[in-house]
């Protein structure tokens, strides 16, 4: 006997782990309380540790987009969400307007307790921190609160669809450019989908503010309102680029990015590091993390990217933003076009950028050789076929 | 068919679910019965944006008596993921005014439920059931949607729905 402890547990030890199991026998066989073999376990981590730096920046390069704008004030970027921690040190100075649509709190969007799930959505889209960057620092923030949990230990949310409605069309009408949305799973609204529908036709003055929707974790067919057509519906990817699912190579098992017809294009949606609530509350104890996921993580960034484009070149279209997002996509391994669980491909930031730059500009027509009419015409009717091919639509 | 409500023109349908009921906190209030219900359901008690859903079996019945008594219980639906508690507020919206007036002649012939027009703009619609109950809310829209085709004609719904959020 090795020690004695208290109730009654005593340690024993014996000369080698053969004899191990005899003795259990043998004391089970005496009717003793519980007698069991001490295994020293091995166990493997339930996830990868978070990597050491904000990686999916590098992925979709945000540095090249960075070289011709870091995001203009006056674009803003509504993130409709439980709520917004807007004292965040690096959230703060980019609030231009917030309101609890859900909460009775009036021109607040602070978030209750724990929900913290708004608070990183802000921090992906712009975060002005130097170690948890966001994606378009310059721009604006909206925060709309359109959730809040329920209050029971499994939080879910609880949604209002007229409330919701209303914060969608207040958005626009706040000047908003893009709304990004990472929540959904309810049954469809028409108060919803006819808000949207305004936002996209009548927002940025006619221009159409961008609409990012998340397309829910559950690997399952789309959820409302990701299934509503004409939209940005964003999956979520990895740092290997690979579809995000349950056995993709992250190692985050338990969810996988939904699929279905109205799917745009992916983002990164594992080990995101973003804001957090300040102070004890939220998903870590300090005001950042480093393990934010889900298509929640994905959509901001694609709210982020459609705003970039934006800070490049105003005039651009909600529908040509939505366009170039998928033109610009990179194509994921072994894809060749856009698919139900791929859409056009992962978010390639630069590209988009340096696309969205010079879209719409048009080219000086080449210097006229005066070699009579017949050629003159001639390249007319290249140039209208140019044009027309051009108008063709490059996305679903 | 069951219930159902109308969403793109589609009818979607919705379950009764007999588990749960919906108490309106602010009628709940005014009557004196949220401590009794919070005292009840304790930690389940799921809450917001005016409304408290709780498992029918914890609340007892001489409690859903008072409820009902108040006027505080709304019915309680589900679709999938969601548990839904309709409210008693249907909003009406219009792409034209010749669907505003087909809505207006709905509303006048006499079959409607009765109804109040708390909100009457070109574009939109806010109307209350004079009985306070959500069903009667949702009986309203579908009417209005299947007798005067308007852009859209909705019932307010609390839904109650997981988090986007993944965590292991």
């Amino acid at each position: 006997m090795v020690e004695e402890g208290l109730d009654g547990k005593v340690l024993l030890r014996v000369d080698s782990i053969e004899q191990v199991f005899g003795l259990v026998d043998l004391l089970l066989k005496r009717e003793v309380g519980s007698v069991s073999p001490n295994f020293l376990r091995l166990v493997a981590p339930l996830a990868p540790s978070a990597p050491k730096a904000a990686w999916s920046h590098a992925l979709i390069g945000v540095q090249k987009a960075w070289k011709i704008t870091r995001g203009a004030a006056e674009v803003r970027i509504a993130v409709l969400d439980e709520g917004v921690d807007t004292t965040h040190p690096s959230l703060k100075a980019a609030v231009v307007a917030e309101r609890d649509f859900i909460g009775g709190n009036g021109n607040s969007a602070m978030p209750d307790g724990n929900d913290a799930h708004g608070t990183a959505c802000a921090g992906i889209v712009l975060s002005r921190d130097q170690a948890y960057p966001g994606i378009a620092p310059g721009c604006s923030l909206i925060a709309a609160r359109i959730a809040m949990g329920d209050g029971t230990p499994n939080n879910g949310w609880v949604f209002d669809d007229f409330a919701t409605a209303d914060a969608i069309d207040w958005c626009w009408r706040q000047d908003a450019s893009v709304l990004s949305n990472s929540w959904g799973g309810g049954a469809p609204s028409d108060a919803i989908s006819r808000a949207f529908a305004r936002a996209r036709t009548q927002g940025r003055n006619g221009r159409g503010a961008v609409v990012a929707i998340a397309a829910g974790n559950s690997q399952s067919p789309l959820h409302f309102p990701g299934t509503l057509p004409g939209y940005i519906t964003v999956g979520a990817s990895n740092h290997d680029d690979q579809r995000k699912t349950r056995t993709s190579s992250d190692g985050e098992n338990w969810w996988g990015s939904c699929f279905g017809a109205t799917l745009h294009l992916l983002a990164p949606g594992v080990f995101i590091w973003t804001t957090d609530i300040v102070g004890a509350a939220g998903y870590d104890g300090a005001d950042f993390t480093k393990t934010f996921n889900g298509t929640s993580s994905a959509t901001p960034a694609v709210a982020a990217a459609a705003a970039l484009m934006i800070s490049a070149n105003p005039a651009l279209s909600a529908s040509s933003i939505r366009d170039l997002l998928a033109k610009t996509a990179k194509k994921l391994k072994g894809q060749s076009t856009w698919t139900p669980e791929l859409g056009w491909g992962r978010l390639d930031l630069g590209r988009a950028v340096s696309e969205a730059k010079v879209a719409g500009t048009t080219q000086p027509p080449p210097p006229a050789k005066t070699s009579g009419k017949k050629k003159a015409a001639k390249k007319a009717g290249a140039s209208s076929r140019r044009a027309k091919a051009a108008k063709k639509p490059a996305s679903r | 068919m069951g219930t159902y409500y109308y969403a793109a023109g589609e009818k979607v349908e919705i379950d009764t679910d007999g588990d749960h009921v919906a108490v309106d906190e602010k009628v709940a209030r005014l009557a004196g019965l949220d401590p009794e219900v919070r005292l009840a359901v304790g930690s389940e008690l799921r809450q917001g944006a005016g409304v408290l859903l709780a498992r029918r079996s914890a609340l007892g019945k001489g409690t859903l008596a008072k409820l009902e008594k108040a006027g505080a219980l709304q019915p309680v639906y589900k679709r999938e993921r969601s548990v839904m508690a309709a409210m008693p507020e249907v909003r009406v919206e219009f792409d034209d005014a010749r669907q505003r007036r087909a809505v207006l002649d709905v509303l006048a012939d006499g079959q409607a439920i009765e109804h109040v027009i708390v909100e009457d703009r070109a574009d939109r619609m806010i109307i209350r059931p004079s009985s306070g109950q959500g069903g009667d809310a949702l009986e309203l829209a579908n009417a209005i949607y299947e007798r005067a085709r308007p852009a859209s004609s909705s019932v307010r719904f609390i839904q109650f729905v997981p988090k986007l959020t993944v965590a292991p």
